[in-house]
């Protein structure tokens, strides 16, 4: 019950967080100088024709009317029509998002199944070879830049040995499954059709590794000091004096107590990985909504500038409330306080 | 920290700093092409496919309306997917006919009778009739967009008279000398009037805006947006058969990637925009990769604010134009694939300009102009450039470094796009930098932009340059029929700008795209560069 009474409070409190961005972003990107409909209309325009799309697209209202408008819009779920695209935002946040989060969580997996077991190893093998290893490994992960690295990467795997694919989603002429989560390894796995599945697995691992670099330093760190503390307690001491194996101690009795400040830290690397894909997205080509949002502010298409931004807080918001929910059947302190 | 662990640090140090250095060292030796064991070209290439062409570009595009979108990249496939009366053919800037077999033009200038081919079909199989071309132009009109730039001007609503299906006559309300000029852009597509039934409350600009509705050599087959756009070859067409059977254009934001999938052979032409002239210098030695070269009629230029501070003052302007080192620019900026021009219409095409003076790299003169113009104590300038082209941003380092030899100091503002159009043509700039391509090869068109008053700001005309003498001698040359006169009004134009100068013409730059040496049968366009005629080009291995 305290759980849901605790998620119940988080929900309601996304609402004054999401008024509070649409309001920064629509004033930030309204103090943009440009003029969309000049954008649009190129230098051919007529002056009449500049003037009746402007009244058209209600540039010519006041800044608050404009707001108004534009938020009583998303009260019945429409996010306006996108400048560049003439299409509703709400298809092509439906149509580039999925690319994104797909990105997204597999560099979020490959940041758990490796950033946490080489933060466990680094700690239990504190300043030999292992660690060494490990930390220089996270060092450069967190150093190295993402566009750098994904350029690195498609060098080596792409260009000299083949064996992974240089860009975009899915073979050239491959065509995607069927729309359902728009997520083409998903989707491919619920249709069954197995080499689209396989065909979009390979082309996630570049990005996906490129995306995690940094996400799988932070964790590893992140997971390495908070256990060399818990090491020190005297619990494990005595779990070790009295024989226990010792991955029974660091993964059983060890991680447990060790793995809070982790989860609350892969909130954030989430949000990182999210931001972070902007420049990925760029070097392989990903359709996602970085490239989106960079096309949406060079055209200074507000209405999908902000639809962008929305879904990204809304994103970020619910993962971290995720990570908060997940506090209460990690640590059964908080159930009883 | 006992030894051991020392010794581990720097062993491991030193194996990651062997495959860094290893990594690089591949790499350059794969740009230079040095007799790189895995080279592509000599085996056959996996990736080769003799019906399938593989287009790389880093610019999404925007929608598919040939009336409401200005992007070239929408150009470039509507171009295929729609016909015209007239069109460009490969690398031609005279137009030839494509659905108007042929036309008649009345004494005065003002009636053009089109004569249209019987046997075209839209793609969903009903014939291309004179209603289509009234239709096609009317909505181009009502929407308003670019297109209506264009064709307003001279055409309304009631211009158009069908004589009978294959027969059309159209009168102008003014003559406009470039007229069949026009018709060859990608404005001058003939959408099929079925999309009437589908307008909404926005013309059809939401349909069109997913879809094709043309009559071309190639038909839209699908489009994941961001990514891929796959265009099949229209079986039914009326004209020549296209050559390539699939057409993808591929979005491929970052030109080392693009680059590498061109090495690959997976792409097998890139965007002549992607690459700046630098790695293309590298790419010309790869194995299996060609530059194709082209004249083209892009001039990049610097505009200057004639309604603002010193640059009001011609003699300032003059000075500007003679302190900057145009053969080093040429060399260092453009890697002398540019020449240098003097006047606002491109070398190649009607109306160039042999004798509108360049001037010369003369740094005395040009202090003694400022001095005489009272600014021997120096002077402090600005110019924007847009952040989108390392030409530009090349350019305006060294306009700074030559500018400091005479006094000026030229600091350099880099804006995102929408800021720098908003700023040039509200008149906040001292300089700027812009590179310019004509829609259609008439001096009318550049002339128009940068000089008609009318044109000041908005318009394009970016010195905010007024010349009434320049006004009264374009409105003239845009309404005669008479090309003497025409030509001879162009060249008094472009003398009285060179001696002016509101404008420095800084290069007309060659254009240059990467592709395949397997490709045959590719052409730039000089005038449109994105145009690449996939229904004519070959593959062979």
């Amino acid at each position: 019950m305290d759980a849901l009474r605790f998620i119940g409070k988080r929900l309601l409190l996304m609402i004054p967080i999401l008024i509070g961005i649409s309001i920064l972003t629509f004033a930030i990107s309204n103090t943009i100088p440009g003029d969309p409909a000049r954008l649009i209309l190129g230098p051919k325009a007529t002056p009449d024709g500049l003037e009746a799309l402007r009244e058209d697209m209600g540039l010519n209202d006041p800044l608050y009317v404009q707001y108004g408008r534009y938020m009583s819009g998303i009260g019945q779920g429409d996010l306006g029509k996108s400048t560049y695209s003439q299409r509703p935002v709400v298809d092509d946040l439906l149509r580039y998002s999925p690319a994104t989060i797909e990105l997204t969580m597999f560099a979020m997996f490959i940041t758990l199944i490796i950033g946490v077991p080489f933060g466990v190893i680094s700690a239990s093998r504190k300043d030999r070879i292992a660690d060494q290893f490990t930390r220089i490994f996270a060092l450069i992960g967190v150093a190295m830049p993402a566009f750098w690295l994904g350029l690195l990467l498609l060098l080596f795997f792409y260009l000299k040995l083949g064996v992974l694919p240089g860009s975009g989603r899915l073979d050239g002429g491959m065509s995607p499954p069927e729309y359902v989560t728009g997520m083409y390894t998903v989707d491919a796995l619920l249709a069954g059709n197995w080499s689209v599945f396989y065909s979009a697995f390979m082309h996630l691992i570049l990005p996906g590794i490129t995306l995690a670099a940094v996400t799988v330093g932070m964790i590893t760190r992140m997971t390495r000091s908070s256990m060399l503390t818990v090491l020190q307690s005297d619990y494990i001491r005595t779990a070790f004096a009295k024989g226990a194996p010792e991955n029974r101690v660091l993964y059983g009795h060890a991680l447990r107590n060790g793995i809070m400040p982790v989860i609350t830290l892969l909130g954030m690397a989430f949000g990182h990985a999210l931001g972070g894909s902007i420049l990925v997205e760029a070097v392989f080509s990903w359709p996602g909504l970085g490239q989106y949002a960079v096309n949406a502010i060079n055209y200074l298409d507000f209405p999908a500038v902000m639809g962008v931004t929305m879904l990204i807080a809304v994103m970020f918001i619910i993962v971290n409330l995720i990570v908060d929910t997940l506090y209460f059947f990690i640590d059964p302190r908080l159930k009883h306080s | 920290m006992n030894f051991k662990n020392q010794w581990s640090k720097l062993f491991l140090f030193l194996i990651i700093a062997v495959l860094v250095l290893a990594g690089c060292q591949n790499y350059s030796e794969e740009a230079e092409g040095t007799d790189s064991p895995e080279g592509t070209a000599a085996e056959p290439n996996e990736n080769f496919d003799a019906d399938v062409f593989n287009f790389a570009t880093n610019q999404d595009i925007p929608g598919l309306d040939p009336h409401g979108s200005a992007a070239n990249t929408t150009f470039r496939v509507i171009y295929l997917m729609y016909d015209r009366l007239v069109t460009y053919e490969g690398s031609s800037t005279e137009p030839t006919p494509m659905l108007a077999e042929s036309w008649d033009i009345s004494e005065n200038g003002l009636e053009y009778t089109f004569h249209l081919v019987e046997d075209a079909k839209f793609h969903d199989g009903s014939p291309v009739t004179a209603e289509a071309v009234q239709y096609s132009f009317t909505r181009a009109i009502d929407v308003g967009k670019s297109a209506a730039g264009i064709f307003s001007k001279v055409i309304d609503k009631d211009s158009f008279e069908i004589i009978d299906d294959y027969t059309i006559k159209i009168t102008l309300k003014e003559p406009f000398a470039p007229f069949i000029s026009t018709l060859g852009t990608a404005f001058g597509n003939i959408i099929n009037p079925a999309l009437e039934e589908d307008h909404g409350d926005d013309l059809g600009e939401s349909v069109l805006a997913e879809t094709e509705m043309g009559s071309g050599p190639y038909v839209l087959e699908s489009w994941d947006r961001g990514e891929t756009m796959v265009m099949k070859a229209n079986p039914d067409y009326w004209g020549e058969a296209p050559t390539m059977e699939t057409v993808n254009i591929r979005f491929i934001t970052e030109a080392s990637t693009a680059r590498l999938m061109l090495e690959k052979g997976e792409i097998d032409l890139i965007d002549n925009t992607v690459i700046s002239p630098e790695v293309l210098g590298q790419m010309r030695d790869t194995e299996g990769i060609e530059v194709v070269e082209s004249d083209g009629y892009q001039i990049d230029y610097m505009p200057m604010n004639t309604e603002k501070g010193a640059l009001a003052d011609v003699k300032v302007r003059q000075a500007i134009a003679h302190s900057i080192n145009y053969d080093a620019l040429l060399e260092s900026v453009y890697l002398d694939q540019a020449e240098r021009i003097g006047g606002a219409v491109p070398k190649g095409m009607f109306g160039f300009s042999e004798e509108a003076k360049l001037y010369e790299y003369d740094l005395d003169k040009a202090k003694e102009l400022l001095k005489e113009a009272g600014h021997e104590s120096g002077l402090t300038l600005e110019i924007a450039i847009s952040d989108d082209s390392e030409v530009r941003s090349n350019t305006a380092l060294l306009l700074q470094s030559d500018l400091e030899k005479v006094g000026v100091t030229l600091n350099i503002k880099t804006y995102a796009w929408p800021t720098f159009l908003d700023l040039v043509t509200s008149g906040k700039h001292d300089f700027g930098l812009v590179s310019w391509t004509p829609d259609y090869p008439d001096p009318d068109y550049n002339l128009w932009y940068f000089a008609h008053s009318s044109s000041k700001g908005p318009g394009f005309n970016l010195a905010f340059y007024e010349n009434s003498k320049v006004d009264s001698l374009l409105e003239e040359a845009r309404t005669s029929t008479d090309e003497a006169l025409r030509e001879k009004n162009y060249m008094e134009i472009q003398n009285i700008m060179a001696e002016e100068v509101p404008y420095i013409f800084v290069a007309q730059p060659k254009l240059e795209a990467p592709m395949r040496t397997w490709v045959k049968g590719y052409e730039l366009n000089p005038m449109n560069s994105w145009y690449v005629p996939f229904h004519k080009i070959t593959k062979e291995e």
